[in-house]
């Protein structure tokens, strides 16, 4: 048993065995495998991987001449006694190590192999009993020792063939490595979306609903007591979406609504004749067909990264990211965190890392004392918010929140160890073995586009007053057509489940002002928000030459300095092009460059090949 | 950027498409002294050079075929070592899977004629298979493996040879920039004092008309030349030749280092991708440096719909999963669509245009266009130059065969 600290199950509690790397260690159930390895790695004894890569030097050579080139030296020791935050792979082109950062399947960073398949999102999968995760990658290996053939050439082969030795760890050299002759036939249960509530998945609904956060329940649960047959999907085990998902407010399923966990939208076709347009869905390792009459877009919104000298070292997380992988039982607690980004959710965050057990060190708000009092007046006239800012007063209490400063870097070997903070005249460096920050949000806008919604520069989707979308029969929801919190997509929700309730033709009969007024007041809140806490421009500036925008493709900031446009720059820098397909850069590129994300291809989420399989 | 304000005066030679064959045109023309203004509707490298896998293979049915992408395999032989990292070369070799006894024979076939030409090939059996390239079925009887093919990113070669290829500063790059007509100036639209007249040493209009052409928006503009290399795109410049969309679909797979080491094709693929009007499906799996396979590939007359077709995307996945039962395991990213220029006849057109003065073509590659573009490069500059060419061009010559078809 290796884990250790408060997550440590109890003598009578259900534990799930699994094995990291070799080791077996207990988690408690509904733990995420990415959970599941930090617990692992964080007695400390496991902690070999970029160290142990040295010590046997596999390409090293290679490898060291290729980080030295790019002024990412620290890439290789990772001292393996008290990693707080483990390297979980090492990036394509680098070999750096890296770390999950969104907790939400967004980033891919987090991407292990489990029972033998390779690049799967451990944030996505939850533990079962028995099941055997690799951070380095089995297949890999045994393809890396079975090279004899191959005669390579070109250096640059031979570079990116070493890039993936850091994956070998001391754990390789007492898990049985599977022999490249033996097929990897495991088609099911490979990916994130192994495991459904049990919800028999129809081939036609008469409302689907992709995203069962605030926006989406609540749209379900007025549609569906209007009469409207409803099927909810989510990507997650569980409703309540980014927010509530995990905690003690998670959100029942409404009434006349059914739902199915664990399910990803990767494609969309147009309506015919028969029906007004089909999803393709990936269910338990294989794709189905979902034809509706009516979609709600309710799929939310991610946080935006803003690239900075260090933020592709373990241990930096996005605000929101740090949160969402704590809920997945990512051991924090003893760890000295640093907050910082903009916004309310930095308090909330912190608050919860305290409440779970962080040493919070600092608060960073880029926003002016000046403008966060402009919005303090804003929620004091809102009573509905007073008990939650008094809350978050109550825990946060002792803990510094300075407004003005923000991090320009984070520095450390293999991974953070302090970051650089100002307030814009002076430096000064503060010691962590963790960041959270948090930009804001962007909408999830993948599936929209792909459809064909229209989108504004800001990546929201455009709709009108009932929440229609231009596309018929597609409506869209919540964060997705704006950020705007809570209140606002609950009321959206709800407006959507009234009209789709109404006769054919017959718009809003029972949709009542009072909801068009509580849309327009929650609008209102965050427009103020928006406004108070709008990014300083010194946060477009933070990424130099060497910084990597694209954390999948290992693209420096210098590589696209060429370039004009979103198009031009993949082309030629494959900027974008990686697992997460311009998730993560794409939203930082908008906002530093003005580049905007024109195609949405097929499929939304990575499908395995063996899922087009009858 | 309007065209008023960018035209390079010094240019004798305009190439319309930025893609791998107008890109490695305008090398070659400019690596001989001639300047060269390439103009593209979108980004370089943009079309099907960025669709497609980048596969640089040695074929042989034909002599004929041969000599054309003989010689451009040679001078991509000379090229490769000195191409950037980004171009991601990769000199894997190409396994030509045998799934039957037909197969196997037409392996032995196609060794023997390639080796004919002094290009290394050689029949491998299934247990030396097994052994090069574990994750393939079990079931193949063997396979011709060629070593020298290799594998390039074509957007990013395009780019080395437009902006850093030894003679690039002859090169002027008008990326999104539209050209919407020919003519000359003794015919179509009349020189008018408004014409931008090309000014280079060399140019000389022959018979006394020079050919021009119209940028969206723009003024004419006269040239010594103009290659029209603008694939799919050459059929709205130059209709008489006839080059359609003929849609393919690939997939990409995260990074799996050492999946695969070569790149693996039926031996059934040429017989497949012939088969004339009809979809074909052919097992084509490639290895990319990066880790990531690209699995293709099928052929489709479709117009140029760009959606994804589920019913050949599962068909082409099939072929894979029946080739490398392993694949099933991977993930795939992304799947997109692309149009490979067709010819009526599946040959390539290079050449001077009858009845168009001082206007060729070089277009209509098909699927082979990275394969044949330094050898059909070399060929179009010793046509344009008047240079006694290296190889013939009688099969891909536009004066025979339109007058051909015209008389048929």
């Amino acid at each position: 048993m290796s884990s250790q600290g408060e997550s440590e199950p109890g003598v009578n509690e259900p534990v799930v065995r699994i094995n990291v790397d070799g080791r077996d260690v207990a988690v408690p159930p509904g733990t995420t495998v990415t959970g599941a390895i930090a617990l692992a790695y964080a007695d400390g004894n496991l902690g070999v991987y970029g160290r142990d890569l040295a010590v046997h030097g596999l390409d090293i050579d290679v490898d060291e001449r290729d980080l030295t080139a790019h002024g990412h030296g620290h890439g290789l020791a990772v001292d393996g006694r008290d990693p707080s935050t483990p390297a979980f792979r090492a990036s394509g082109s680098l070999g750096e190590p890296r770390a999950p950062i969104c907790g939400m399947g967004i980033c891919h960073e987090c991407r292990v192999t489990v029972d033998g398949v390779a690049q799967v999102r451990s944030c996505l999968t939850t533990v079962r009993d028995g099941m055997v995760v690799e951070t380095t990658g089995a297949s890999r290996r045994a393809s890396l020792s079975a090279e004899t053939t191959r005669t390579n050439t070109a250096d640059r082969t031979n570079m990116s063939l070493s890039a993936g030795t850091p994956r070998t760890n001391g754990a390789g050299r007492t898990t049985t490595t599977p022999g490249a002759e033996t097929p990897r036939t495991n088609t099911t249960d490979r990916t994130s979306m192994s495991l459904s509530a049990g919800t028999p998945l129809p081939t036609e609904a008469d409302v689907i609903i992709v995203g069962a956060g605030p926006a989406g329940l609540a749209a379900a649960r007025v549609a569906g007591a209007a009469g409207r047959d409803v099927l909810l999907l989510d990507e997650n085990a569980q409703t309540g979406g980014q927010i509530w998902r995990g905690g003690s407010d998670t959100r029942a399923i409404p009434k006349n609504a059914r739902f199915v966990s664990s399910i990803a939208v990767v494609d969309h076709r147009p309506g015919d004749r028969h029906t007004a347009g089909t999803l393709v869905l990936l269910h338990q390792g294989r794709l189905r067909e979902l034809h509706y009459h009516d979609l709600v877009l309710a799929t939310g919104a991610r946080e935006l990264f803003l690239p900075f000298p260090g933020w592709t070292l373990p241990g930096v997380f996005g605000a929101g990211g740090l949160q969402a992988l704590v809920k997945g039982g990512w051991p924090i607690a003893g760890t000295r965190v640093v907050v910082a980004g903009t916004g309310p959710l930095l308090l909330a965050v912190a608050s919860f890392l305290r409440e779970r057990g962080a040493d919070v060190a600092l608060i960073a708000e880029q926003t002016q004392l000046r403008s966060l009092l402009g919005f303090g007046q804003t929620l004091l006239g809102r009573r509905e918010k007073w008990p939650q800012m008094w809350e978050l007063r109550t825990s946060l209490a002792g803990v510094p929140y300075r407004t003005g400063q923000w991090i320009v870097a984070a520095e450390g070997r293999g991974r953070v160890e302090r970051v650089v903070v100002t307030n814009g005249t002076s430096r000064w460096t503060e010691p962590c073995d963790a960041v959270a920050v948090g930009y804001g949000l962007v909408p999830s806008n993948e599936l929209a586009r792909l459809i064909g919604c229209e989108t504004d520069e800001r990546g929201r989707v455009r709709v009108g007053e009932f929440q229609r979308t231009d596309r018929p029969h597609v409506y869209a929801i919540g964060e997705l057509t704006g950020i705007g919190g809570v209140d606002l997509s609950e009321v959206e929700g709800e407006i959507v489940g009234h009209v789709l309730g109404a006769k054919e033709g017959d718009y809003h009969p029972t949709l009542e002002p009072r909801l068009l007024e509580r849309r327009a007041q929650a609008q209102e809140f965050a427009d103020a928000l928006e406004r108070a806490f709008e990014l300083r421009p010194e946060l477009m500036r933070l990424a130099d030459d060497e910084t990597i925008v694209c954390r999948c493709e290992d693209v420096t900031w210098r590589e696209l300095a060429p370039h004009r446009a979103w198009r031009d720059a993949k082309l030629v820098t494959r900027c974008g092009m990686g697992a997460c397909q311009g998730r993560v850069c794409g939203a930082a590129l908008r906002e530093l460059k003005g580049w905007t994300i024109d195609t949405s291809r097929p499929p939304i989420s990575p499908v395995p090949v063996g899922a087009w399989e009858d | 950027m309007t065209a008023r304000h960018s035209v390079n005066t010094r240019s004798d030679i305009a190439v319309i498409g930025a893609g791998v064959i107008g890109a490695s045109i305008a090398a070659e023309l400019a690596a001989r002294g001639a300047h060269v203004t390439v103009f593209d509707r979108g980004e370089l490298g943009g079309g099907a050079t960025a669709e497609g896998m980048g596969h640089l293979l040695f074929l042989a049915d034909s002599p004929a075929q041969f000599e054309l992408i003989g010689r451009s395999m040679e001078l991509w032989g000379r090229l490769l070592p000195d191409l950037p990292p980004g171009c991601e070369v990769d000199k894997c070799g190409t396994l030509w899977l045998a799934a039957d006894d037909e197969d196997l024979a037409t392996a032995h076939e196609k060794t023997a004629g390639l080796r004919r030409f002094g290009v290394e090939a050689e029949v491998v059996d299934a247990a030396q298979l097994r052994q090069i390239e574990p994750e393939l079925a079990h079931d193949l009887l063997g396979a011709m493996r060629v070593p020298e093919d290799a594998v390039v990113y074509p957007p990013r070669v395009v780019s080395y040879w437009l902006n850093e290829s030894p003679a690039a500063n002859r090169i002027t790059v008008r990326a999104h920039e539209t050209v919407e007509e020919l003519g000359s100036t003794s015919g179509s639209g009349t020189a008018t004092g408004s014409d931008v007249v090309a000014s280079g040493g060399q140019r000389r209009a022959r018979g006394g008309s020079a050919p021009r052409l119209r940028t969206a928006g723009g003024d004419w503009e006269t040239y010594s030349a103009i290659i029209v290399a603008s694939g799919v795109g050459t059929a709205k410049l130059l209709p008489e030749v006839g080059i359609q969309p003929r849609k393919g679909h690939l997939a990409i797979t995260d990074r799996y280092p050492g999946f695969l080491r070569h790149q693996v094709v039926e031996l059934a693929y040429v017989k497949n991708t012939h088969m004339g009007e009809g979809d074909s499906v052919s097992m084509n799996v490639q290895p990319r440096s990066t880790g990531q396979v690209l699995i293709g590939s099928c052929r489709q007359f479709a117009g140029l719909d760009r959606s994804v077709d589920p019913g050949i995307t599962k068909r082409m996945i099939d072929q894979a999963i029946r080739y490398v039962p392993s694949i099933r395991t991977l993930q795939i990213l992304r799947i997109w669509t692309g149009f490979r220029p067709a010819s009526p006849d599946d040959r390539p057109w290079i050449g001077a245009i009858p009845g168009r003065p001082g206007v060729f073509i070089a277009s209509g590659h098909e699927g082979l266009g990275i394969t044949s573009a330094m050898g059909t490069a070399e060929l179009l500059t010793d046509i344009v130059m008047n240079a006694q060419p290296r190889i013939s061009n009688e099969l891909y010559d536009p004066a025979t065969r339109l007058v051909g078809a015209e008389k048929a």
